[in-house]
């Protein structure tokens, strides 16, 4: 058994943070990861907005959950949406992220007005992930509760595709926020440097094979790396061997694209 | 910079349908400021921080920072209210939700605060009606309009709007009031600073107050108290008595009582004819010759004239009765409780003594009602707990009326808007007794004045003539509007059933009994 779980579902805390809830999976601390917990840092501390982009895959959401957990554990609301939302899914989305209970305000006006009370209360950091869906409207809403003088909130929007693009077509948070940070697919040296400390399963295994793994199916994705992992686990037990080699990759190539190696 | 052509009404912004003309066109007679536009290309943070910052309804500036993803005017003027501070989950039930009662209300605020410069974010962002509602409510109020624009260029529909809206463009944020180039208020000082509560000297707690008249309240609180609560209740009683000489020393009828008094009382003596300066010879050389006993006594036995001393004959009704009731209630209303209201009357009624007036007051004043009897005193905190807890004007000053008159909601609802003097400062409400129409005066707080004159803006802008009552709306049948307002605010109403005849000031008299002791210039510091 893997113990492999669909994203978010019964695994909590930092496991969660890995596709596919990868056990012995290990947070490890890129150059990309240690910059953002920096950047984080700072923009805790200015109580300001950041934005964190790139591919998908890459390790954004989790680079930024993991700092955060160190910096502000306490503090962070994660708020995720899964389709194109609006204004009033946000406020939605937030009464239920905040924990506020009762009914919901019908007035767009005094809904607003319970989210600043509460955003008010203590420091919090939002992080808006797959902002890249986020419209107009949308980014106007953050704003009006970020420049609002009585919360006290910091603001993370993460997103891949055209996230950067999204972002700086508006103005309104061209000037607003403080840390733009981008994520791009790990160099093949820091593959070969990051994989083995990542999961056991790679901890004694050929860098020659690790470079195989990465020029076929890794590419210096995380996600993908999450995958040849879980497939590398399972290979492991079905074909009895200790260290994946070559041919242990050729099953998990065969899993990862549905055709013999 | 741009400028616009002078403000052509029929030309410019369309009217709209259900705004009254003629009430808006006379809101105000101050010459309108121009419209300013605040051009924000880049969607500056620090503009819009600044602007939020601006906002402090206390020095008459307000920030309007309009709800996101909303459109229409009604959600518009529910910006402007929770910006001035007003409960908006409550227009509903205070029957203001409407997009015409909600901008009268957000106007009569403005007007009764007065808000000197009203500021809107993201105007870019409204619709083409908020904007004719905006620049119609600069036009009620005379308030100065800032839109801030956080886009490159106005929009050709803006642009067009303004066209005949005197207006200028500004690109700095320093411009604007409130945001540290400018802390000035130009309409004047704040509405809500400063109050009518007394000095701590005297706002201390008091005992229980000996029940006796002027004549013998002093010496009893001296004979019944220990020395320490003697000395805070003479303190209160001095400060009535302080207060109803200063008073008095600068009434028009006092002085005209002085007048006569030291008028020459030999000038009676000479026949008509001779020429002032014959006439003050005449008592040079008397009053040379004589000691002034023996001129008053042979005045006295020549014209008939009482002792010769005064003209005046006593006892004689005071005349300024309106005025009476106001300085009466004004002394009470300033009182921290119902026992130093008591005290600073006996202390005003030594001081009428002094000025040769008996000032006489209920004999049941110990347990009567009124301003200054009944409820809390009206302070500047009271003020802002109902402006927190009531949205509409009329039902803020239907609690506010309540508070500071004690009055019964029946009597309550039946004042006229009329009856709101121009100013603010008082209620002159006539009442029918014994046949007699006779005026009912209440001194109306500092910290109420804004709400009264609020409730008076929004009547006006509703087209309701002066005849019309001022605060029944906010009434209501069996009083359930004011309870309601009350709790609304967390306040208890003051439960009573004195009518406005029954009120213990309309019921206070003063009457001449002699000549002053006390007189102006030994009064006047």
């Amino acid at each position: 058994m893997t113990g492999c779980q669909k994203p978010g579902l019964e695994v909590t805390g930092e496991r969660a943070d890995h596709y596919l809830g990868l056990p012995g999976a290990h947070i490890v601390a890129t150059d990309a990861l240690l910059m953002v917990r920096d950047n984080l840092a700072d923009v805790l501390d200015a109580k300001a907005m950041m934005c964190v982009h790139g591919g998908a895959g890459l390790g954004k959401t989790l680079s930024v959950n993991a700092s955060l957990r160190d910096l502000a554990p306490e503090a962070v609301c994660r708020i995720q949406f899964r389709a194109r939302p609006t204004p009033r899914d946000i406020r939605h989305v937030l009464f239920e992220a905040l924990d506020i209970g009762g009914d919901p305000p019908g007035k767009p006006i005094e809904f607003d007005a319970v989210l600043k009370d509460v955003l008010s209360q203590r420091f919090r950091v939002l992080v808006c992930d797959e902002a890249q869906w986020l419209s107009r409207e949308c980014f106007e809403y953050w704003r009006h509760l970020w420049d609002d003088r009585r919360t006290d909130i910091a603001i993370v929007f993460v997103g891949g595709g055209d996230c950067y693009q999204v972002l700086r077509r508006e103005p309104m948070l061209s000037s607003r926020v403080y840390v733009w940070q981008e994520f791009q697919r790990l160099p093949r040296e820091h593959v070969l440097r990051v994989i083995p400390a990542y999961h056991p399963v790679w901890e004694h295994t050929d860098l020659e094979v690790v470079a195989f793994a990465d020029a076929h199916a890794g590419h210096g994705n995380f996600r993908s790396w999450a995958k040849i992992t879980a497939h590398a686990v399972r290979a492991l037990q079905r074909l009895d061997r200790q260290a994946v080699d070559r041919e242990v990759l050729g099953w998990v190539f065969s899993k990862l694209t549905g055709r013999t190696a | 910079m741009t400028a616009a052509p002078a403000d052509r009404q029929a030309g410019g912004v369309p009217l709209l349908d259900d705004w009254d003309d003629a009430p808006l066109a006379t809101a105000t007679a101050r010459p309108l400021p121009p419209v300013t536009v605040l051009l924000d290309p880049h969607d500056d943070a620090s503009i819009t921080a600044a602007l939020l910052a601006a906002h402090d309804p206390a020095a008459g500036h307000v920030t309007v920072h309009p709800t996101p993803a909303t459109s229409s005017p009604s959600a518009l003027a529910c910006d402007l209210l929770a910006a001035l501070g007003r409960p908006v989950a409550r227009l509903a039930e205070e029957h203001i939700s409407g997009t015409a009662p909600a901008w009268q209300a957000a106007a009569a605020w403005i007007a009764g605060d007065q808000i000197s410069q009203l500021a809107v974010l993201r105007a870019h962002r409204l619709a083409l009606a908020g904007w004719q509602r905006l620049l119609e409510l600069r036009r009620a109020t005379g308030t100065r309009l800032v839109l801030a624009w956080h886009d490159r260029a106005l929009s050709r529909d803006v642009t067009r709007l303004l066209a005949d809206v005197p207006h200028r463009v500004s690109r700095t944020v320093a411009d604007m009031a409130g945001t540290g180039a400018s802390m000035t208020n130009p309409a004047g000082p704040s509405c809500q600073s400063g109050g009518n509560e007394p000095g701590p000297e005297v706002a201390a707690a008091l005992p229980p107050l000996p029940a006796a008249d002027v004549a013998w309240f002093r010496a009893e609180a001296y004979r019944r108290l220990p020395a320490g609560e003697f000395a805070r209740v003479d303190a209160v009683y001095s400060d009535g008595l302080n207060a109803a000489c200063h008073w008095l020393a600068g009434h028009p009828e006092q002085r005209a009582a002085e007048a006569v008094d030291h008028g020459h009382y030999l000038r009676t003596l000479f026949p008509d004819g001779l020429r002032p300066a014959e006439i003050t010879a005449g008592i040079a050389l008397l009053e040379h010759r004589y000691p002034a006993y023996a001129l008053r006594n042979l005045a006295g036995g020549l014209l008939c004239d009482s002792n010769g001393k005064t003209p005046r004959r006593f006892p004689m009704r005071w005349g300024d009765t309106a005025a009476l009731q106001l300085f009466l209630s004004e002394m009470a209303a300033a009182s921290p409780s119902r026992r130093h209201s008591i005290a600073r009357l006996r202390g005003a009624q030594a001081g009428f003594l002094l000025h040769g007036l008996l000032l006489t007051l209920p004999d049941d004043l110990d347990d009567a009602d009124g301003p200054g009897l009944t409820g809390l005193p009206f302070t500047t905190e009271l003020a802002s707990c109902v402006r927190a807890g009531v949205a509409s004007p009329v039902h803020a000053a239907a609690l506010t009326a309540a508070l500071f008159t004690g009055l019964d909601p029946p009597s309550l609802a039946a004042i006229p808007v009329s009856a709101l003097s121009e100013d603010g400062t008082a209620l002159i409400v006539p009442f029918l007794q014994d046949q007699r129409t006779w005026p009912g005066a209440f001194f109306v707080p500092k910290p109420a004045r804004p709400l009264l004159r609020a409730a008076r803006a929004f009547l006006h802008l509703r087209g309701t003539p002066p005849t019309k009552p001022l605060l029944s709306g906010g009434i209501g049948p069996h009083a359930h509007r004011v309870t309601a307002s009350a709790r609304a605010c967390g306040l208890a109403l003051p439960v009573t059933h004195h009518t406005l005849a029954q009120s213990w000031h309309l019921r206070a008299d003063a009457w001449w009994v002699g000549t002053a002791l006390h007189t102006a210039e030994r009064a006047t510091p």
